[in-house]
């Protein structure tokens, strides 16, 4: 275990900051990351804005201050998760704290107001986290069911695929 | 209502009105620094402005380190690596800028390079990623409208890459903002008319956005209430000191305001006319806004109604039925806007500001990247934006 001091208070380990935010968080990322890829391939404006990002790009999405993260890279034309966690990432979203990530993550806010909320940094090209921002709300207008989609997202998007169709591919990866 | 968080900083002190110049020596030594870099553009140096800020400077017992005044119309990169190295060649501890909005973001690209210790700007792009307070910045403002003296954004071209660098973060605030009437005194009155339109833009959309709260609306209100009242005067009269500093003042209220609740879809558009097309920013703001108003007037018409009461004052707002007033606002914006052109040819429809046909789409494209478009109070995709287009050409 790593011992810590954090303003003059020695804590145990990195443990102590893994709560049921973080351990939900955890979670929430590992199925938001296969969901993003399976939409990626089955939904043609997710698969066309990542036709826009460069060969290679990889984009984190992290809580801080100690995890846990997703890593997406786009390798061969499309997107990957990625098992390492890319230092530095192209594009970085770090949500201050498991608290405000979990608030997006199940659906209690979208992306748009967590920004306005300053529930997390942006490291990276503005506007290539704007192409990112569009395929969240396209991800998340698949994952969530219409009575949490209408409200945190300000125009639902028409569904190309049935959420079904998203979740299998999320859940055995075809 | 209330939002359910909100963040709002404003730690610019504001110093305004007759020889506020003459104060920024006072304000140095309360930051602790001695040395300061002084930038410009040539414009200005050849106006004899920068001598003025100079002289101020020795009357309060402080030499410049430096003075760059080679800083172009758009900050660029390249220009702000020069300076650092000049910055840290003559061992200075400030930076104060006198300009426009060029000017006081190439600053701010220099504070961030100097007080980090990086060599390549490219790495501290994004949003609040800077983690640490910034060397003493003193911004003076000689232009009435971007209101970057008081806003946590900096933006600097990459023309070897043809990217514009975006920076958001708290720590790019200037320390102090100095608003003088001396500096505005002879700004053309076309040029006035469009920053003013900028500033009001900006006070708009704050106070539409989904990150306004009530201190970004309280600042917004009073820009918009200065702008009524001034702008009208200060185009008609550039000599006129009280309008001058009245704008001048606006311009910082609505800078503030949407620095703490962003600006939205007229922006955007304004942004990639700018970019795509070299349409000034001020004059893009003069024929987006009432278009930018039309399209998000279903989501925020209510807005836009109280809005009507700083816009057109208070005999006109009471004897406008409330169902009418959102329209009214936007009448009024229309009006100002129509005003200018025949009192100055500013340009009010995107034709008339340089604007070819075939530029719309990839207009639209880049529009659809700027960060501004997430706050905008309703979604925006290509094809609304190439309406707003199409409307505003």
């Amino acid at each position: 275990m790593q011992s810590l001091s954090w303003g003059g208070v020695v804590v145990k380990s990195r443990r102590q900051f893994r709560g049921w935010h973080w351990r939900a968080c955890r979670a929430a990322l590992w199925f938001l990351g296969r969901a993003f890829a399976a939409a990626a391939s089955l939904d043609p404006r997710v698969a066309g804005e990542v036709t826009g990002w460069a060969e290679g790009l990889t984009v984190l999405l992290e809580v801080e201050p100690y995890g846990p993260y997703l890593a997406l890279g786009k390798r061969d034309g499309s997107l990957h998760l990625l098992r390492r966690r890319p230092d530095p990432a192209d594009l970085a979203i770090y949500f201050k704290n498991p608290a405000g990530a979990w608030r997006v993550l199940s659906g209690q806010i979208g992306i748009a107001p967590a920004y306005a909320e300053h529930r997390f940094c942006l490291a990276g090209d503005i506007a290539m986290g704007m192409s990112l921002v569009r395929c969240l709300n396209l991800v998340e207008a698949y994952l969530f069911p219409p009575v949490l989609s209408n409200r945190i997202l300000k125009r639902p998007p028409q569904l190309r695929r049935s959420r079904l169709r998203i979740y299998t591919a999320a859940i055995f990866g075809f | 209502m209330l939002p359910k968080y909100y963040e709002f900083q404003n730690a610019a002190k504001i110093l305004s009105g007759r020889n506020a110049l003459e104060n920024i020596p006072f304000e140095l030594k309360n930051l602790g620094a001695s040395r300061p870099l002084l930038l410009t553009d040539r414009v200005l140096q050849d106006m004899g402005l920068s001598e003025e800020v100079i002289r101020s400077l020795a009357a309060g017992g402080i030499e410049p380190g430096g003075v760059f005044a080679d800083i172009p119309a758009d900050s660029s990169l390249e220009v702000v690596r020069e300076i650092a190295g000049l910055y840290r060649d003559r061992a200075c501890d400030s930076l104060v800028a006198l300009g426009g909005g060029s000017v006081l973001d190439t600053a701010k690209g220099v504070n961030i390079l100097v007080s980090s210790g990086h060599e390549d700007l490219r790495e501290l792009m994004g949003v609040e990623i800077l983690r640490r307070r910034l060397r003493p910045l003193i911004a003076i403002p000689t232009t009435a409208g971007t209101g970057s003296e008081a806003t946590l954004v900096a933006v600097i071209a990459d023309p070897e890459h043809n990217i514009k660098l975006e920076f958001i973060s708290y720590h790019l605030l200037p320390d102090v903002a100095v608003l003088d009437p001396r500096l505005t005194l002879s700004l053309p009155p076309r040029v006035t008319a469009a920053t003013g339109m900028d500033a009001l833009a900006h006070a708009v959309e704050a106070y539409t956005s989904i990150q306004k709260n009530p201190v970004s609306d309280a600042y917004a209100w009073s820009a918009i209430s200065l702008i009524r009242d001034y702008l009208p005067r200060a185009v008609a009269d550039g000599r006129n000191e009280e309008a001058r500093l009245a704008m001048a003042n606006a311009a910082l209220l609505a800078g503030a305001a949407f620095s703490n609740a962003m600006v939205g879809v007229v922006h955007a558009i304004g942004h990639a006319c700018g970019g795509v097309s070299r349409v000034p920013h001020g004059v893009a703001m003069a024929v987006l806004l009432p278009h930018g108003m039309e399209y998000n007037r279903d989501k925020v018409g209510e807005a836009y109604g109280e809005l009507l009461l700083p816009l057109a004052g208070a005999e006109v707002y009471a004897r406008t039925p409330g169902q009418a007033r959102a329209d009214k606002a936007i009448a009024c914006v229309r009006e100002l806007g129509l005003k200018f052109q025949r009192e100055t040819g500013l340009p009010l429809t995107l034709r008339e500001a340089g604007v070819v046909e075939q530029d719309l789409e990839r207009i639209a494209q880049t529009a659809l990247n700027d960060g501004a478009i997430i706050a905008n109070p309703k979604e925006v995709d290509f094809e609304d934006i190439m309406g707003i287009l199409r409307r505003a050409f």
